[in-house]
């Protein structure tokens, strides 16, 4: 496919990103995203994101953690080998839960950092975003709006243009390398 | 009892609290950066490197006391026929209990929608990592053959033998690994976007590298951070009942003995107060400090250290509660041992450790029944002391006190400590400053992006009519 | 051992080559430890690389030589085993072997089968103590002693001081080679010495040789010294012993016109009165009293219980099973018997003038019961006195024996031809003088250890120096030896020919199990020698044998049964006028206060007399009734220490009679007031690496006129602290139910009342437990029969190769102990913390086997689990990572923790040869890991093993024997097959005083106790 290219515009406030991302949508586009230092509250409705899919890779990872670990006392103690101790029964499944719990906690923990990597796409050490010097401020105090070029309505100077329009600042076309 | 039930009435904000400025002195969003990024960028001061040098002696101390130890043998220890746990498991589980305090504020607090965590949370966590890895040599060298340990991991081996699960010592190995892990997992996501804020402003290559690499590429991307705060939502969900779970089961190795003393239903909730009583004082003793020498007066407002003292309030009368309600089911009981053992706790050979304790966690509390100590900062600092003081005592009187006259009078005896067991308390504060040194130094102490986020400015409708005071926390 | 029988090939057995290669560029101090390995092997003959082995060590880094051979160095080891298995007769043919015949005991193989055990008969023969063994041998080493059920005075049982005989065995302090003046020297050198001193000697008939020896009941001994008598007219023989019983043998010339022995039999006694004696605890007979004593206390018995009382000044283990105790003065025990015999003259019995002699000084009531008692017991009572009190005393109990009836039913005599025509003390004394005088040109010294233990106001070391020549034989070098130019190596008993009669006059063979370790010469080879007429032991022993005991054939059968011939009793007349004389002498002391105190020395059940100080088994034992290690006290009672101000660990000056000592004081309930009494043995200044310097010398305050006990002692406080090791800090049960008891008149009317004694509500399982099918093994311990003599820890100590851990590690409560004695104290009064005449109980307690066991549970490695088939909770050593879980949680704390490797650190630490002590079957254990007992798991599977190759699949009952068991002179621990209803076990567990210790916590214990039934005469019960 042709080379990615991205349109980044640069705000001052949470009002103004929320306002320019609710025109963008009206105006058609999907694929664009927001770059903010902190989750601005709205954006997310204003630029129709999905709600997560984590929870239910927590889950199967919980799950999997609890039966797995179960499943290993009951093995290692009554079946592998079978000792008596304290006259307990084999599987005394009482005794067993604290690392079945202790397991299922971990595991599902697990699921819900790696899944999130997994999602987000992340570790992404190289991104065309990064490589422009202004972009940088994101995680200080400016709010940023990025076209990708794989938008349908993506047009380089149209675009440029609606994006000054709704007050995006020192827009930018960047080029993946 | 169980902590959420009594959460709501201390915790939730008052109405006139929300109106509390979190963030005094009406700072902008490069403030915060600056303020808190700002720590880690400048030439650290003398105080920074003297600290450091006195904390790595101090850890040589554990270094060079755990090594002879693994030579010579735990005979060196004070321990004896019947006291087989005498410092190595107080020390144990006096720094678990310590390290409640972050995960319990990370998750529990933030579940409750306290947006009055954001500014000392991380701090927090970090403790918590900290103390727990102290913990963790305890467990480690308090065994007679060092070199077996791994005999506790079910590993399949040429002996074709499995660990024991109905151990409580080996759900402890389960209960502390995992929430060592979970803790660092949690702590770690919480630090991405800082640890981004930190490598945009980077100035040398080494920062902008390391930084970079730890940050994973983070670039603040709406979808990012939407699956993010799921992920930390899910992450204090889970995190809530394991930090509650961990000193259950730590508490159960006593609890599920026969020993007077230490088979006591009442020990898990017990515990698990004890435990945030003595975590929030630690974290309290730290904020004081750092928020002086690092001139974050308006991130750690007086506002944070109150609320953190009524937690203290509030945990150390229900371990006064424990206190007095073992007593009562002792003679409730009708077995005589039982009766035996905690009058020989209150009045036998251990009477001083005892009585130490009551007055560090019973009495020294209630000064924050009134609101002028819950706010001088000299007071908290010296109550939150004498409470650690007084938690370590806990640990030790249930032990040893229990221990050392249980059912047969033939078998009594008395445990003193030897020079070893001493050096080795001692050596473990060198790890924990050691490496809360080094957080200050190298980390974001504050959650740059979270206080961010409960500033009045950070809610898109600001500067229109005022809405909801906790909207920004809804929007999680 | 078949190549035992092949004939006589002549040998000579003490000759042996001298080359001394590499030894003597050594420090020759008197302990070389170093050369241990070296000269062992010599005594082995070439084993192979030995001494290439030493020569290279010794040249290439002579400081690391001693490093290289003392630990247990692979190397060593091996080429050691190799030695052991030589003197089992396997190794080549040139290995040095004896040729004299041994008949194994018992289980007598066709051919000696390596790891199979072997028994012999053999006979512990200590200063009037002789009791019969059989030791078993593996490969060749002695490893553990058992009692000779065919000796009286074992009847199958030990005690701890046999059981110890194999750790002195092997101690690397004995005397390993002849030493002349402190350097290395061969025996040819001594003997060529010896031949021209005989020669000398002979000229003037024996003027000027001096022979010391120690008290024994040999009768080629006393042949021997007859022998040496004969052919040296003029020299003079004494023999000293520190505890003999010499006043007991006066006592009979006194009443009887000759030296005699009394011999109870305790089970025919329904009354037992004991003044000062300790029957069960320290007679020569006190295994087999014990046996007979305990076959009358089972209340369901036949016969009905036995009645002890006890009048005595410190506590013995016998006063501690009595039924009735009275404390009093050491003095006046002759003034209780003369009151005593007064009130049965009141009840009409008939006794020689002047023995009766009323006195106010004991409580009317106890005398006044007691006499009546005795008066209707006549024939069936017995009345002991300790053999140290004096002769008067002594002879007063056998008139009122006479009186009553009991000689010839209770009381019988056995002659004494031992017994030397002069008494000790005079012969010492003279001897000293002589000594000081400068008569003596040779002093000869046949073991013993009289620059230690002769009476203070001697001053025999000093004398001693002032002979011209002095030759000590000595198993290990002691203060004598210091003094003495010529060290000679003594046997141990156990490498030994020689024989012994038991106290009813029973002859037993001593027999070797081992080649002499050191290359040493017994008792009677030196005798023979010095006569002029060096023989061989077995020659010696076989030929006096021959001479007086019978023929070929009962030689042979004495060797395989250890004993032979019976009891040899005498009838003999009773003198009443000498008696009548002698009595009336005996007058009521003056009376002892707080600054003028009765002075007591008691022989030490432990180090007995200070021979066996450096036994690390023995020190660490604790004291029946002190439950003190590792030191002897100056003990006060309670009241006595109040009205001085002192308190356990003080140390005081004892100051009697111009002699003073310091000592720590132990404050002991149960002792007379106003007297110190201070146990002999310790304070040894020059015993070895374990026992020097232990405790305080009690010796320096004794003298000629107070052997035993002495008036007008003074204490005084001084500066520093004992800090006494003992095993037990707390005396008080805290009203617990423990060890629960009754009278046996409570027991007729509520048997069951040991079981209701439960505190507390009784915890219930959730689950359902395992069935345990099959042999499951139990034990039932019999507190009534439990005298806490000890001899039950010992001998597990030997049988699990239980590590020693010396005083201050015992002060740290880290003894290692499988098997303790919790000794508890009960006031008698209704004040309980009233302990002026306490009652006092024992209760032994080991791993009782749970079967529900809270150590199990916490194990988090499982180290600790349950074996299915006999239902033990099983201690799996190499799986432990030691985390002392299973400790903390056991209720019954019987679980022990290797804290350091005490086996290579502090008093335990082996060197090459102690480590031949070890017993093959038993793991030794290493730093960092929890042990216990395990019912001598070891025997058990020995049993199995042995049952399967007969084919059948049950082991018979009494098959399988505990060490503890076995040794238990009262058999009040029975051990067996708790599934089978018929067995001995289940059958003491079926009795209604049977009851489980905690068993409220549901623990299911597999040991339980039988409750202690006290006797008392229903009249002193008020």
């Amino acid at each position: 496919m042709a080379k990615q290219k991205v349109l980044v515009a640069e705000f001052d406030t949470p009002a103004e990103i929320l306002a320019a991302a609710d025109k963008l949508r009206e105006a058609g586009y999907r694929s664009f995203d927001a770059h903010t230092p902190f989750p601005v509250h709205g954006l997310e409705k204003a630029m129709k994101i999905p709600d997560s899919r984590l929870g239910w890779i927590v889950l199967a990872h919980g799950v999997a953690g609890g039966l797995g670990g179960l499943a290993l006392q009951w093995y290692a103690n009554a079946v592998s080998y079978q000792m008596t101790i304290g006259g307990k029964p084999f599987f005394s499944f009482q005794a067993f839960v604290p690392v079945t719990f202790a397991l299922t906690i971990l595991l599902a923990a697990f699921g819900s950092v790696f899944g999130m990597f997994f999602l987000n796409g992340l570790p992404r050490w190289s991104h065309p975003l990064l490589s422009h010097p202004g972009f940088r401020k994101f995680s200080d105090d400016k709010f940023f709006l990025s076209v990708e070029s794989r938008d349908a309505k993506f047009d380089a100077t149209r675009t440029h243009a609606l994006l000054e329009q709704i007050g995006g600042k020192r827009v930018a076309m960047l080029e993946a390398k | 009892m169980s902590l959420p039930n009594v959460m709501p009435e201390t915790l939730v904000v008052p109405p006139e609290a929300a109106h509390e400025e979190l963030v005094s002195g009406n700072r902008s969003f490069h403030d915060i950066t600056e303020l808190v990024s700002e720590v880690t960028e400048r030439k650290s001061d003398l105080a920074w490197y003297v600290s450091l040098a006195l904390a790595l002696s101090v850890l040589g101390v554990l270094g060079g006391s755990v090594l002879y130890l693994i030579w010579a043998g735990i005979g060196i220890w004070g321990l004896s026929q019947p006291v087989g746990w005498g410092w190595d498991i107080t020390n144990f589980v006096f720094w678990v209990g310590i390290g409640h305090a972050g995960t319990l504020i990370s998750a529990i607090l933030f579940l409750f929608r306290q947006k009055w965590r954001t500014s000392i949370n991380r701090f927090a966590e970090a403790m918590t990592l900290f103390a727990v890895a102290c913990a963790l040599i305890f467990p480690g060298i308090h065994v007679g053959r060092i070199w077996m340990v791994y005999f506790m991991a079910p590993l399949p081996n040429q002996m074709g033998m499995w660990p024991n699960f109905r151990s409580p010592l080996l759900w402890d190995v389960f209960a502390v690994g995992t929430y060592a892990t979970v803790s660092l997992l949690f702590w770690y996501v919480g630090l991405i976007p800082d640890l981004a804020t930190l490598r945009d402003r980077a100035t040398t290559k080494l920062r902008s590298f390391a930084y970079g690499v730890l940050s994973l590429g983070w670039r603040g991307s709406m979808r990012h951070w939407m699956n993010y705060e799921r992920a930390y939502m899910i992450l204090a969900g889970i995190s809530t009942p394991l930090v509650l779970s961990v000193h259950t089961i730590v508490s159960f190795d006593f609890a599920t003995s026969v020993i007077p003393g230490w088979h006591t239903t009442i020990f898990p909730p017990y515990f698990v107060a004890g435990a945030i009583f003595s975590g929030f004082a630690m974290v309290v003793t730290l904020m004081v400090l750092a928020r002086q020498l690092y001139g974050m007066k308006d991130l750690v407002t007086i506002n944070h250290l109150e609320k953190m003292n009524k937690i203290i309030l509030l945990t150390g009368t229900l371990v006064g509660y424990a206190y007095g309600m073992e007593f009562f089911i002792a003679w409730y009981s009708g077995s005589e041992y039982e009766q035996y053992a905690f009058i020989n706790r209150a009045f036998g050979p251990y009477a001083w450790a005892y009585w130490t304790m009551i007055t560090c966690n019973v009495l020294t509390p209630q000064f924050f029944w009134f609101k002028r100590f819950r706010r001088s900062i000299p007071v908290m600092f010296v109550l939150s002391i004498v409470v650690n003081i007084g938690m370590w005592f806990e640990r030790f009187v249930i032990i040893v006190t229990s221990l050392h006259r249980d059912y047969l009078p033939s078998s009594w005896g008395y445990f003193m400590p030897s020079m070893w067991d001493i050096l080795i308390f001692v050596g473990s504060f060198g790890l924990f400053f050691t490496l809360f040194l080094l957080f200050i130094r190298f980390l974001p102490m504050i959650a740059i992006s979270e206080v961010k986020g409960v500033m009045p400015q950070a809610n898109p409708h600001h500067g229109h009519e005022h809405d909801v005071p906790l909207a920004a926390a809804e929007a999680r | 051992m078949s190549h035992r029988h092949d004939g006589n090939e002549p040998h000579d057995h003490m000759h042996h080559d001298p080359k001394s290669d590499g030894v003597a560029e050594r420090d020759p101090a008197l302990l070389p430890v170093e050369e241990n390995g070296k000269i062992y092997w010599r005594s082995a003959d070439h084993v192979a690389g030995t001494s290439e082995f030493h020569e290279f060590v010794t040249r290439e880094f002579p400081q690391g030589a001693d490093e290289l051979l003392d630990p247990v160095s692979r190397r060593s080891f091996i080429s050691l085993m190799g030695a052991s298995v030589a003197f089992a007769g396997l190794g080549t043919a040139c290995v040095r072997r004896p040729v004299e015949k041994i008949i194994p005991y018992a289980k007598r193989p066709e051919d000696l089968l390596p790891g199979l055990p072997q028994y012999y008969a053999t006979t512990f023969n200590v200063s009037g103590m002789v009791t019969g063994l059989v030791v078993e041998s593996n490969d060749g080493r002695p490893t553990k002693i058992e009692g000779n059920k065919l000796h009286p005075a074992s009847a199958g049982a030990t005690g701890s001081l046999e059981q110890g005989a194999v750790l002195s065995l092997y101690d690397p302090d004995r005397t390993v080679r002849v030493l002349k003046g402190g350097a290395e020297s061969e025996w040819p050198a001594f003997d060529a010495d010896w031949n021209e001193r005989f020669v000398a000697l002979r000229a003037k008939g024996g003027e000027g040789l001096l022979v010391v020896h120690e008290a024994t009941r040999s009768p080629a001994h006393a042949a021997m010294i007859a022998q040496l008598a004969e052919a040296l007219p003029k020299a003079t023989i004494v023999e000293w012993d520190p505890v003999s019983g010499e006043q007991t043998l006066a006592a009979t010339r006194l009443a009887y016109g000759q030296a005699l022995e009394p011999v109870y039999r305790l089970e025919r006694a329904d009354s037992i009165v004991a003044v000062d004696a300790d029957l069960l605890g320290s007679s020569p007979f006190h295994l087999r009293y014990g046996r007979d004593w305990a076959s009358r206390r089972h209340p369901e018995g036949p016969g009905g219980m036995n009645r002890v009382w006890a009048v005595e000044p410190v506590f013995t283990v016998t006063g501690g099973a009595a039924d009735h105790r009275l404390r009093i003065r050491a003095g006046e025990a002759g003034t209780f018997l003369r009151a005593l015999a007064a009130e049965l003259q009141q009840r009409g019995v008939s006794l020689p003038a002047g023995v009766a002699a009323a006195s106010d000084a004991f409580p009317a009531a106890f005398v006044q019961t007691l006499a009546k008692e005795l008066a209707g017991k006549r024939g069936r009572s017995v009345i002991a006195v300790g053999t140290h009190q004096p002769a008067e005393v002594q002879a007063i109990a056998l008139a009122l024996n006479e009186a009553l009836g009991n000689v010839g039913e209770t009381v019988r005599f056995a002659a004494a031809p031992h017994a030397p025509s002069k008494s000790q003390v005079e012969g010492i004394a003279a001897a000293a003088k002589a000594l000081d005088a400068g008569k003596v040109d040779t002093l000869v010294i046949l073991g013993g250890n009289p620059a230690f233990d002769a009476p203070a106001d001697l001053g025999f070391g000093a004398a001693m120096a002032k002979a011209k020549h002095r030759i000590h034989l000595a198993e290990a070098p002691n203060e004598t030896s210091l003094l003495a130019d010529w060290v000679l190596p003594q046997t141990h008993f156990l490498e030994e020919w020689g024989d012994a009669t038991a106290l009813d006059g029973t002859y037993s063979v001593v027999q070797p199990l081992i080649q002499p370790i050191w290359d040493g010469r017994s008792k009677v080879e030196l005798l023979s020698q010095l006569a002029g007429a060096p023989k061989k032991g077995y020659e010696i022993v076989h030929g006096h044998f021959l001479a007086t005991q019978g023929g070929e054939a009962e030689w042979r059968k004495a060797l395989h049964d250890g004993v032979h011939g019976g009891a040899q009793l005498v009838e003999a007349s009773f003198q009443a006028g000498a008696v009548s004389a002698a009595a009336a002498k005996v007058a009521r002391p003056a009376a002892a206060s707080a600054d003028s105190l009765d002075l007591v020395f008691t022989v030490d059940h432990k180090v007995f007399d200070g021979r066996f100080s450096n036994n690390g088994w023995l020190q660490e034992l604790p004291d029946s009734m002190s439950k003190l290690t590792w030191s002897n006290a100056a003990m006060l009672s309670p009241a006595t220490a109040k009205a001085l101000g002192l308190e356990t660990n003080q140390m005081v000056r004892i100051e009697q009679g111009g002699r003073s000592l310091d000592a720590g004081v132990w404050v002991q309930p149960g002792l007379a007031d106003n007297t110190v009494a201070i146990a002999l043995g310790y304070g040894r200044k020059h015993a070895g690496r374990v026992g020097t310097g232990r405790g305080f010398d009690a010796y320096g305050l004794r003298a000629t006129d107070s052997l035993w006990m002495a008036s007008g002692a003074k204490l005084s406080r001084i500066a520093g602290t004992a800090l006494l090791p003992t095993t037990q800090d707390h005396q008080s049960m805290e009203g617990r139910p423990l060890v629960r008891e009754q009278t046996a008149k409570e027991y007729a009317a509520n048997p069951t009342y040991a079981q209701t004694l439960v505190k507390g509500p009784r915890s219930l399982a959730l689950w359902k437990s395992h069935e345990y099918v099959g042999q499951q093994w139990g034990m039932s311990i019999d507190l009534n029969s439990c005298i806490g003599c000890n001899g039950c820890m010992i001998a597990c100590q030997a049988e699990n190769n239980i590590p020693v851990v010396g005083p201050e590690q015992v002060r740290m409560g880290r003894q290692m102990h499988w098997i303790r004695i919790d000794r508890y104290f009960a006031s008698s009064t209704d004040d309980p913390s009233d302990l002026s005449e306490p009652e006092v109980v024992h209760q032994p307690v080991s791993c009782v086997q749970c079967e529900d066991a809270p150590c199990e549970n916490v194990c988090p490695v499982a180290a600790t689990v349950h074996s299915k088939d006999g239902g033990l909770n099983d201690m799996i050593y190499n799986r432990c990572i030691g985390t002392r879980y299973c400790s903390n949680n056991c209720p019954y704390k019987v679980r022990r923790f290797n804290f350091f490797d005490w086996h290579q650190e502090g008093e335990g630490a082996l060197t090459d040869v102690s480590q031949l002590r070890f017993n093959p079957d038993v793991t030794v254990r290493t730093r960092g890991v929890m042990e216990k007992c395990t019912y001598c798991v070891q025997r058990i599977n020995v049993a199995k093993r042995d049952t399967k190759l007969r084919g059948s699949e049950i082991v018979p009952d009494g098959a399988i024997v505990p060490a503890c068991a076995q040794a238990c002179p009262t058999e009040a621990i029975v051990f067996g097959d708790i599934n089978d209803p018929n067995s001995r076990v289940s059958k003491s567990k079926a009795q209604p005083r049977s009851y489980e210790m905690l068993g409220e916590l549901g623990t299911k214990p597999r040991t339980s106790y039988l409750a202690r039934i006290r006797n008392p005469n229903p009249e002193m019960v008020s």
